[in-house]
């Protein structure tokens, strides 16, 4: 199953990213303020973040898709604060992002990917850094994996199941 | 099972995948809650539109209501642009595309809200530009 991430097509997930992310609402809706195309520092200009931050007013409890995005975020913080920028990683902040979060998910990946390969395909603005939209990149590939290799653990139990059946 | 041979500092490691890192959890999370709304309609893997708006709805409301994005409109666009394949069904390859999207704007309002107070006032200007 995991031969499948390896051979998933990764352009198609970046020229996505890169399509998708700039159509409906979410980016052309409030022209300020897509991550992708402006500097950084704009970003905290925008009047996207006076709307958000309205709405975040909001005492609701999170909903578990929200909470999980939470963790992702401070997860991401957690590492990217260490060095230089305190919003982005260094490769080696990166290193140790993977290696301690994502190591049962490495384990079982037959042709490992080294640090530096993997910096080399997040880092498509090739500043040395990786932003957070860039590591989302890593993180879809995981999620996906996930999602494959709980299917087939299911199938094998289905058919598990079904042996143990005929035996009777 | 196999015993584990390495131990890491913080966190007991286990030889599954998804395991118990917080977050491979947190993934794993996602993936349970992307398919308690896909088994509702249709085939059991696959987000219909009625699935798709449902999952938002009840999962990213915060993510709707922020910049007039809780339109029933906004939501078809949504759906047919994520919608790769035009098979009116997100597979969960496609879902990915949303969730990232949810995840970006998630961090984005958290940069805002790191900045603290200050910053909000500077900001107050009429936003005419979303609505």
């Amino acid at each position: 199953m995991y031969m499948y991430v390896m051979k998933m097509d990764w352009n198609w997930v970046k020229q996505t990213f890169h399509n998708r992310w700039r159509g409906t609402g979410g980016w052309s809706g409030y022209k300020r303020c897509s991550a992708w195309d402006q500097p950084r520092s704009s970003l905290r200009g925008s009047h996207y973040f006076v709307k958000m931050s309205k709405t975040s007013q909001i005492q609701e409890p999170l909903s578990e898709l929200e909470k999980a995005m939470d963790v992702i975020i401070d997860v991401f913080h957690q590492y990217s604060r260490r060095e230089g920028d305190r919003d982005t990683l260094t490769k080696k902040e990166l290193k140790l992002l993977i290696e301690k979060q994502l190591v049962n998910y490495l384990k079982h990946v037959k042709n490992k990917a080294t640090i530096d390969e993997i910096m080399k395909d997040l880092d498509i603005n090739k500043d040395a850094q990786i932003s957070f939209c860039e590591v989302m990149l890593l993180i879809v590939r995981v999620t996906i994996a996930t999602h494959e290799h709980l299917h087939d653990v299911e199938d094998q139990q289905q058919q598990h199941k079904h042996q143990h059946q005929h035996h009777h | 099972m196999s015993a584990s041979t390495q131990s890491t500092a913080t966190l007991p490691e286990t030889q599954q995948f998804p395991g118990n890192c917080t977050l491979e959890m947190a993934l794993k999370t996602i993936v349970d809650v992307y398919h308690r709304y896909s088994i509702r309609e249709g085939q059991l893997d696959l987000l219909n539109f009625n699935d798709f708006r449902t999952l938002l709805t009840e999962q990213a409301p915060t993510f709707l209501q922020a910049c007039g994005r809780n339109k029933r409109e906004y939501l078809r666009k949504l759906f047919e642009e994520t919608d790769l394949n035009k098979d009116s069904e997100l597979t969960f390859e496609e879902f990915t595309i949303v969730l990232a999207k949810l995840t970006d704007d998630s961090f984005l309002s958290h940069l805002m809200e790191g900045e603290g107070g200050h910053q909000l006032q500077q900001m107050h200007s009429p936003a005419g530009a979303v609505g």
